[in-house]
Protein backbone atom coordinates (compact mmCIF):
# COMPACT_ATOMS: atom_id res chain seq x y z
CA UNK A 1 0.00 0.00 0.00
CA UNK A 2 2.86 2.22 1.06
CA UNK A 3 3.50 4.09 -2.52
CA UNK A 4 7.24 5.64 -1.30
CA UNK A 5 9.02 6.93 -4.65
CA UNK A 6 12.38 5.83 -4.15
CA UNK A 7 13.86 8.36 -6.61
CA UNK A 8 12.85 11.03 -5.23
CA UNK A 9 13.80 10.37 -1.85
CA UNK A 10 17.13 9.47 -2.66
CA UNK A 11 17.58 13.13 -4.49
CA UNK A 12 15.69 15.25 -1.48
CA UNK A 13 18.40 15.47 1.20
CA UNK A 14 15.33 16.93 3.45
CA UNK A 15 14.23 12.85 3.72
CA UNK A 16 17.86 11.99 4.93
CA UNK A 17 18.70 11.47 8.41
CA UNK A 18 21.26 14.12 9.62
CA UNK A 19 21.85 13.34 13.27
CA UNK A 20 20.43 9.36 14.43
CA UNK A 21 20.48 11.09 18.13
CA UNK A 22 18.22 13.52 17.10
CA UNK A 23 15.54 11.95 14.93
CA UNK A 24 15.20 9.01 17.39
CA UNK A 25 14.74 12.00 20.30
CA UNK A 26 12.09 13.35 18.36
CA UNK A 27 10.60 9.71 17.45
CA UNK A 28 10.45 8.87 20.71
CA UNK A 29 8.63 12.54 21.78
CA UNK A 30 6.25 11.34 19.26
CA UNK A 31 5.44 8.20 20.38
CA UNK A 32 6.80 6.03 17.26
CA UNK A 33 9.18 3.89 19.22
CA UNK A 34 9.10 0.71 20.53
CA UNK A 35 8.63 -0.13 24.21
CA UNK A 36 12.14 -1.23 23.74
CA UNK A 37 14.13 1.62 21.97
CA UNK A 38 11.69 3.70 24.51
CA UNK A 39 13.24 2.59 27.96
CA UNK A 40 16.79 3.28 26.46
CA UNK A 41 16.04 7.10 25.16
CA UNK A 42 14.22 7.44 28.93
CA UNK A 43 17.49 6.03 30.56
CA UNK A 44 19.20 8.40 28.27
CA UNK A 45 17.60 11.59 29.19
CA UNK A 46 18.17 10.76 32.99
CA UNK A 47 21.93 10.33 32.63
CA UNK A 48 22.22 13.66 30.11
CA UNK A 49 20.81 16.73 31.28
CA UNK A 50 21.75 18.41 28.30
CA UNK A 51 20.00 15.75 25.82
CA UNK A 52 16.74 16.36 28.63
CA UNK A 53 16.92 20.40 27.23
CA UNK A 54 16.62 19.80 23.84
CA UNK A 55 13.87 17.32 24.47
CA UNK A 56 12.34 19.73 26.80
CA UNK A 57 12.94 22.88 23.88
CA UNK A 58 11.46 20.29 21.17
CA UNK A 59 8.54 19.50 22.79
CA UNK A 60 7.54 23.31 24.24
CA UNK A 61 7.86 24.51 20.58
CA UNK A 62 5.98 21.67 19.09
CA UNK A 63 3.02 22.95 21.59
CA UNK A 64 3.25 26.31 20.29
CA UNK A 65 1.96 25.12 16.99
CA UNK A 66 -1.51 25.00 19.62
CA UNK A 67 -1.50 28.90 19.20
CA UNK A 68 -2.41 28.38 15.32
CA UNK A 69 -5.41 29.21 13.85
CA UNK A 70 -8.01 26.34 13.33
CA UNK A 71 -9.93 26.91 10.08
CA UNK A 72 -13.27 24.53 9.53
CA UNK A 73 -15.47 24.91 6.51
CA UNK A 74 -18.09 27.53 6.78
CA UNK A 75 -21.72 26.96 6.21
CA UNK A 76 -21.55 28.17 2.35
CA UNK A 77 -18.58 25.83 1.94
CA UNK A 78 -21.16 22.52 2.75
CA UNK A 79 -23.85 23.95 0.44
CA UNK A 80 -21.63 24.44 -1.93
CA UNK A 81 -19.74 21.55 -2.12
CA UNK A 82 -23.18 19.28 -2.06
CA UNK A 83 -24.15 21.51 -4.84
CA UNK A 84 -21.59 20.70 -7.10
CA UNK A 85 -21.85 17.21 -6.00
CA UNK A 86 -25.67 16.74 -7.19
CA UNK A 87 -24.27 19.00 -10.49
CA UNK A 88 -21.62 16.36 -11.07
CA UNK A 89 -24.14 13.64 -10.50
CA UNK A 90 -26.44 14.82 -12.80
CA UNK A 91 -25.67 14.62 -16.09
CA UNK A 92 -25.49 10.89 -15.75
CA UNK A 93 -29.35 11.53 -15.47
CA UNK A 94 -28.80 13.79 -18.29
CA UNK A 95 -27.54 10.86 -20.50
CA UNK A 96 -30.40 8.57 -20.46
CA UNK A 97 -32.61 11.91 -21.49
CA UNK A 98 -31.04 12.20 -24.97
CA UNK A 99 -31.51 8.75 -25.38
CA UNK A 100 -35.26 8.96 -24.87
CA UNK A 101 -34.91 12.07 -27.26
CA UNK A 102 -33.00 9.77 -29.81
CA UNK A 103 -35.83 7.21 -30.04
CA UNK A 104 -38.58 9.70 -30.90
CA UNK A 105 -36.19 11.65 -33.36
CA UNK A 106 -35.87 7.93 -35.06
CA UNK A 107 -39.27 7.54 -34.76
CA UNK A 108 -40.35 10.45 -37.08
CA UNK A 109 -37.48 9.84 -39.01
CA UNK A 110 -38.59 6.30 -39.82
CA UNK A 111 -42.08 7.44 -40.95
CA UNK A 112 -40.59 10.87 -42.92
CA UNK A 113 -37.35 8.65 -44.53
CA UNK A 114 -39.97 6.74 -46.89
CA UNK A 115 -42.62 9.38 -47.96
CA UNK A 116 -39.01 11.23 -48.72
CA UNK A 117 -37.62 8.69 -50.75
CA UNK A 118 -41.16 8.27 -52.61
CA UNK A 119 -41.67 11.65 -53.31
CA UNK A 120 -37.51 11.50 -54.56
CA UNK A 121 -38.40 8.15 -56.62
CA UNK A 122 -41.56 10.04 -58.36
CA UNK A 123 -39.80 13.30 -59.00
CA UNK A 124 -36.84 11.38 -60.50
CA UNK A 125 -39.22 9.71 -62.72
CA UNK A 126 -41.25 12.30 -64.17
CA UNK A 127 -37.90 14.28 -64.73
CA UNK A 128 -36.69 11.19 -66.61
CA UNK A 129 -40.01 10.59 -68.34
CA UNK A 130 -39.78 14.59 -69.75
CA UNK A 131 -36.77 13.77 -70.75
CA UNK A 132 -37.27 11.24 -72.64
CA UNK A 133 -40.37 12.85 -74.62
CA UNK A 134 -38.33 15.86 -75.25
CA UNK A 135 -35.47 14.12 -76.90
CA UNK A 136 -38.13 11.87 -78.99
CA UNK A 137 -37.01 11.82 -82.92
CA UNK A 138 -38.90 14.14 -84.92
CA UNK A 139 -41.95 13.03 -86.97
CA UNK A 140 -40.89 12.57 -90.59
CA UNK A 141 -42.92 13.60 -94.07
CA UNK A 142 -43.28 9.87 -94.57
CA UNK A 143 -44.90 9.68 -90.83
CA UNK A 144 -47.48 12.96 -91.40
CA UNK A 145 -48.93 11.13 -94.55
CA UNK A 146 -49.32 7.95 -92.72
CA UNK A 147 -51.37 10.07 -89.85
CA UNK A 148 -53.45 11.84 -92.43
CA UNK A 149 -54.58 8.73 -93.76
CA UNK A 150 -55.01 6.79 -90.96
CA UNK A 151 -58.95 6.55 -91.15
CA UNK A 152 -58.56 5.28 -94.50
CA UNK A 153 -55.81 2.73 -93.94
CA UNK A 154 -57.91 1.26 -90.62
CA UNK A 155 -60.93 0.77 -93.48
CA UNK A 156 -58.40 -0.42 -96.15
CA UNK A 157 -60.28 -4.08 -96.76
CA UNK A 158 -63.90 -2.49 -96.54
CA UNK A 159 -62.02 0.17 -99.55
CA UNK A 160 -60.52 -2.42 -101.78
CA UNK A 161 -64.12 -3.44 -102.34
CA UNK A 162 -65.29 -0.47 -103.94
CA UNK A 163 -64.42 -0.57 -107.97
CA UNK A 164 -63.61 3.27 -108.95
CA UNK A 165 -64.43 6.52 -107.87
CA UNK A 166 -67.99 7.34 -110.16
CA UNK A 167 -69.05 4.62 -107.53
CA UNK A 168 -68.73 6.40 -104.49
CA UNK A 169 -70.71 9.59 -106.14
CA UNK A 170 -73.55 7.36 -107.22
CA UNK A 171 -73.65 6.18 -103.70
CA UNK A 172 -72.87 9.61 -102.66
CA UNK A 173 -76.36 10.55 -104.35
CA UNK A 174 -77.91 7.86 -103.41
CA UNK A 175 -77.70 8.75 -99.55
CA UNK A 176 -78.65 12.40 -100.04
CA UNK A 177 -81.92 10.92 -102.11
CA UNK A 178 -82.81 8.22 -98.84
CA UNK A 179 -82.43 10.87 -96.53
CA UNK A 180 -84.68 13.47 -97.91
CA UNK A 181 -87.37 10.84 -98.05
CA UNK A 182 -87.27 9.87 -94.23
CA UNK A 183 -89.87 11.56 -92.20
CA UNK B 1 -7.14 -5.64 -9.18
CA UNK B 2 -7.03 -5.66 -5.35
CA UNK B 3 -6.56 -8.74 -3.35
CA UNK B 4 -8.93 -9.86 -0.98
CA UNK B 5 -7.03 -9.40 2.00
CA UNK B 6 -5.95 -6.13 1.11
CA UNK B 7 -9.84 -5.30 0.92
CA UNK B 8 -10.98 -7.23 3.87
CA UNK B 9 -8.13 -5.31 5.99
CA UNK B 10 -9.67 -2.04 5.46
CA UNK B 11 -13.55 -3.08 5.91
CA UNK B 12 -13.47 -2.28 9.28
CA UNK B 13 -13.36 1.34 8.52
CA UNK B 14 -16.95 2.78 8.80
CA UNK B 15 -15.67 5.44 5.89
CA UNK B 16 -14.85 3.10 3.91
CA UNK B 17 -18.17 1.59 4.11
CA UNK B 18 -19.80 4.81 3.28
CA UNK B 19 -17.74 5.00 0.16
CA UNK B 20 -18.48 1.39 -1.24
CA UNK B 21 -21.83 2.88 -0.80
CA UNK B 22 -21.34 5.90 -2.66
CA UNK B 23 -19.98 3.75 -4.80
CA UNK B 24 -22.94 1.62 -5.25
CA UNK B 25 -24.68 5.04 -6.21
CA UNK B 26 -25.80 6.43 -2.83
CA UNK B 27 -25.09 9.85 -3.13
CA UNK B 28 -26.69 10.77 0.58
CA UNK B 29 -24.11 8.46 2.26
CA UNK B 30 -21.41 10.73 0.27
CA UNK B 31 -23.12 13.97 2.27
CA UNK B 32 -22.08 12.47 5.17
CA UNK B 33 -18.35 11.81 4.28
CA UNK B 34 -18.49 15.52 3.30
CA UNK B 35 -19.50 16.49 6.84
CA UNK B 36 -17.35 14.16 8.42
CA UNK B 37 -14.18 15.08 6.58
CA UNK B 38 -15.00 18.96 5.65
CA UNK B 39 -13.47 20.97 8.43
CA UNK B 40 -10.49 18.76 8.56
CA UNK B 41 -9.74 18.80 5.36
CA UNK B 42 -10.33 22.96 5.06
CA UNK B 43 -7.97 22.57 8.15
CA UNK B 44 -5.46 20.98 6.54
CA UNK B 45 -5.55 23.19 3.44
CA UNK B 46 -5.41 26.16 5.57
CA UNK B 47 -2.76 25.27 7.99
CA UNK B 48 -0.60 25.13 3.95
CA UNK B 49 -1.73 27.96 2.05
CA UNK B 50 -3.43 30.42 4.88
CA UNK B 51 -6.05 31.50 2.69
CA UNK B 52 -9.44 30.61 3.35
CA UNK B 53 -11.46 30.89 0.37
CA UNK B 54 -8.31 28.99 -1.29
CA UNK B 55 -8.44 26.10 1.04
CA UNK B 56 -12.31 25.82 0.66
CA UNK B 57 -12.07 25.78 -2.78
CA UNK B 58 -9.11 22.91 -2.52
CA UNK B 59 -11.26 20.85 -0.22
CA UNK B 60 -14.27 20.63 -2.52
CA UNK B 61 -11.70 19.88 -5.14
CA UNK B 62 -10.69 17.06 -3.24
CA UNK B 63 -14.44 15.83 -2.51
CA UNK B 64 -15.31 16.10 -6.26
CA UNK B 65 -12.30 14.65 -7.08
CA UNK B 66 -13.27 11.57 -5.44
CA UNK B 67 -16.58 11.54 -6.19
CA UNK B 68 -15.92 11.59 -9.63
CA UNK B 69 -13.47 8.43 -9.20
CA UNK B 70 -16.89 6.75 -7.11
CA UNK B 71 -17.31 3.81 -9.82
CA UNK B 72 -13.57 2.63 -9.50
CA UNK B 73 -13.48 2.88 -6.20
CA UNK B 74 -11.54 0.13 -4.34
CA UNK B 75 -10.90 -0.05 -0.71
CA UNK B 76 -6.72 0.12 -0.95
CA UNK B 77 -6.39 2.35 2.27
CA UNK B 78 -8.21 3.83 4.94
CA UNK B 79 -10.32 6.15 3.72
CA UNK B 80 -8.87 9.05 5.27
CA UNK B 81 -5.25 8.05 3.96
CA UNK B 82 -6.85 8.25 0.34
CA UNK B 83 -8.82 11.41 1.31
CA UNK B 84 -5.57 13.23 2.71
CA UNK B 85 -3.41 11.30 -0.49
CA UNK B 86 -5.37 13.41 -2.96
CA UNK B 87 -5.43 16.89 -0.50
CA UNK B 88 -1.36 16.31 -0.89
CA UNK B 89 -1.71 16.15 -4.04
CA UNK B 90 -3.90 18.99 -5.16
CA UNK B 91 -1.82 21.25 -2.46
CA UNK B 92 1.78 20.83 -3.85
CA UNK B 93 -0.11 21.43 -7.55
CA UNK B 94 -1.38 24.75 -6.02
CA UNK B 95 1.80 25.67 -4.59
CA UNK B 96 3.60 24.57 -7.49
CA UNK B 97 1.13 27.02 -9.42
CA UNK B 98 1.71 29.60 -6.86
CA UNK B 99 5.89 29.54 -7.36
CA UNK B 100 5.23 29.75 -11.32
CA UNK B 101 2.91 32.94 -11.30
CA UNK B 102 5.22 34.21 -8.82
CA UNK B 103 8.17 33.82 -11.16
CA UNK B 104 6.57 35.08 -13.95
CA UNK B 105 5.44 38.09 -11.69
CA UNK B 106 9.08 38.49 -10.95
CA UNK B 107 10.40 38.39 -14.49
CA UNK B 108 7.80 40.70 -15.78
CA UNK B 109 8.78 43.39 -13.03
CA UNK B 110 12.57 42.70 -13.42
CA UNK B 111 14.90 45.12 -14.86
CA UNK B 112 11.98 47.88 -14.13
CA UNK B 113 12.54 47.39 -10.58
CA UNK B 114 15.37 47.03 -7.69
CA UNK B 115 15.57 43.12 -6.64
CA UNK B 116 13.26 42.71 -3.80
CA UNK B 117 14.97 41.72 -0.70
CA UNK B 118 14.99 38.25 1.10
CA UNK B 119 11.69 37.88 2.99
CA UNK B 120 12.63 37.80 6.60
CA UNK B 121 10.41 36.38 9.36
CA UNK B 122 7.83 37.83 11.07
CA UNK B 123 9.91 38.24 14.36
CA UNK B 124 12.32 39.73 12.52
CA UNK B 125 9.35 41.95 10.15
CA UNK B 126 7.79 43.11 13.55
CA UNK B 127 10.57 43.49 16.12
CA UNK B 128 9.71 41.27 18.50
CA UNK B 129 11.61 40.62 21.37
CA UNK B 130 11.65 37.57 22.80
CA UNK B 131 11.96 38.78 26.44
CA UNK B 132 8.17 40.29 25.74
CA UNK B 133 4.92 38.25 26.78
CA UNK B 134 3.76 37.48 23.20
CA UNK B 135 -0.58 38.27 22.82
CA UNK B 136 -2.17 35.47 21.07
CA UNK B 137 -2.42 37.02 17.66
CA UNK B 138 1.16 37.67 17.59
CA UNK B 139 2.09 34.06 18.99
CA UNK B 140 -0.07 32.70 16.16
CA UNK B 141 1.90 34.84 13.38
CA UNK B 142 5.13 34.03 14.62
CA UNK B 143 4.11 30.23 14.57
CA UNK B 144 3.15 30.37 11.58
CA UNK B 145 6.16 32.25 9.93
CA UNK B 146 8.16 29.63 10.80
CA UNK B 147 6.31 26.97 10.11
CA UNK B 148 6.56 28.81 6.56
CA UNK B 149 10.39 28.97 6.77
CA UNK B 150 10.10 24.28 6.77
CA UNK B 151 10.21 22.87 3.39
CA UNK B 152 6.85 21.62 1.43
CA UNK B 153 7.75 18.33 2.99
CA UNK B 154 8.51 19.02 6.25
CA UNK B 155 5.50 21.17 6.79
CA UNK B 156 3.14 18.95 5.07
CA UNK B 157 4.69 16.43 7.31
CA UNK B 158 4.15 18.40 10.51
CA UNK B 159 0.06 19.42 9.75
CA UNK B 160 -0.65 15.42 9.21
CA UNK B 161 1.20 14.45 12.81
CA UNK B 162 0.11 17.50 14.64
CA UNK B 163 -3.05 18.58 13.61
CA UNK B 164 -4.26 14.70 11.92
CA UNK B 165 -2.86 13.24 14.36
CA UNK B 166 -0.96 10.87 12.17
CA UNK B 167 1.50 7.93 12.74
CA UNK B 168 4.82 8.00 10.59
CA UNK B 169 3.25 5.28 8.81
CA UNK B 170 -0.10 6.81 7.77
CA UNK B 171 1.68 10.17 6.80
CA UNK B 172 4.51 8.27 4.16
CA UNK B 173 0.81 6.68 2.80
CA UNK B 174 -0.02 10.07 2.30
CA UNK B 175 2.92 11.51 0.82
CA UNK B 176 4.28 8.30 -0.89
CA UNK B 177 7.61 8.14 1.40
CA UNK B 178 8.98 5.04 3.29
CA UNK B 179 8.83 5.98 7.55
CA UNK B 180 12.86 6.23 7.79
CA UNK B 181 12.22 9.62 5.22
CA UNK B 182 9.13 10.65 7.21
CA UNK B 183 10.75 10.40 10.20
CA UNK B 184 14.08 12.47 9.13
CA UNK B 185 11.27 15.12 7.60
CA UNK B 186 9.98 15.81 11.22
CA UNK B 187 12.63 15.98 12.63
CA UNK B 188 14.42 18.20 10.68
CA UNK B 189 11.51 19.98 11.51
CA UNK B 190 11.09 19.78 14.78
CA UNK B 191 14.60 21.06 15.07
CA UNK B 192 13.70 24.09 12.95
CA UNK B 193 10.64 25.23 15.27
CA UNK B 194 12.76 24.86 18.16
CA UNK B 195 15.79 27.31 16.63
CA UNK B 196 13.28 29.59 15.78
CA UNK B 197 10.66 29.48 18.22
CA UNK B 198 12.32 28.27 21.36
CA UNK B 199 13.77 31.53 22.41
CA UNK B 200 9.52 32.76 22.69
CA UNK B 201 8.59 30.17 24.53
Amino acid sequence: MNSANPESESDDPDLHETDPRLTELVAYLDGELSAEESERVEKELAAQPALRRNADGLDRTWQMLNALEDAGASGEFTKRTLASIRTVSTPEAQLTQPSLQNSRIQTVLAIAVPALLCTAVGFIGTAIGLNLARNAPAATPQDRQLLQNFDLLQNYQNMRQIPDAQFLQQLANTESSTAGTQP
Amino acid sequence: MVSQSIRNQYLADPDVQLMLKVSAGDNAAFEDLVLRYQDRLVGFFFHLVHDRPASEDLAQEAFLRIFRSRDRYEPTARFSTWLFRIAHNLASNHRRGKIKRRELSLASQSGSHEQLPAETSFAEKSGLMPSRQLDSLELRELVRSAIDELSDRQKTAVVLHKFEDMSYEEIGEVMGLGTVAVKSLLSRARIHLKEALEKFS
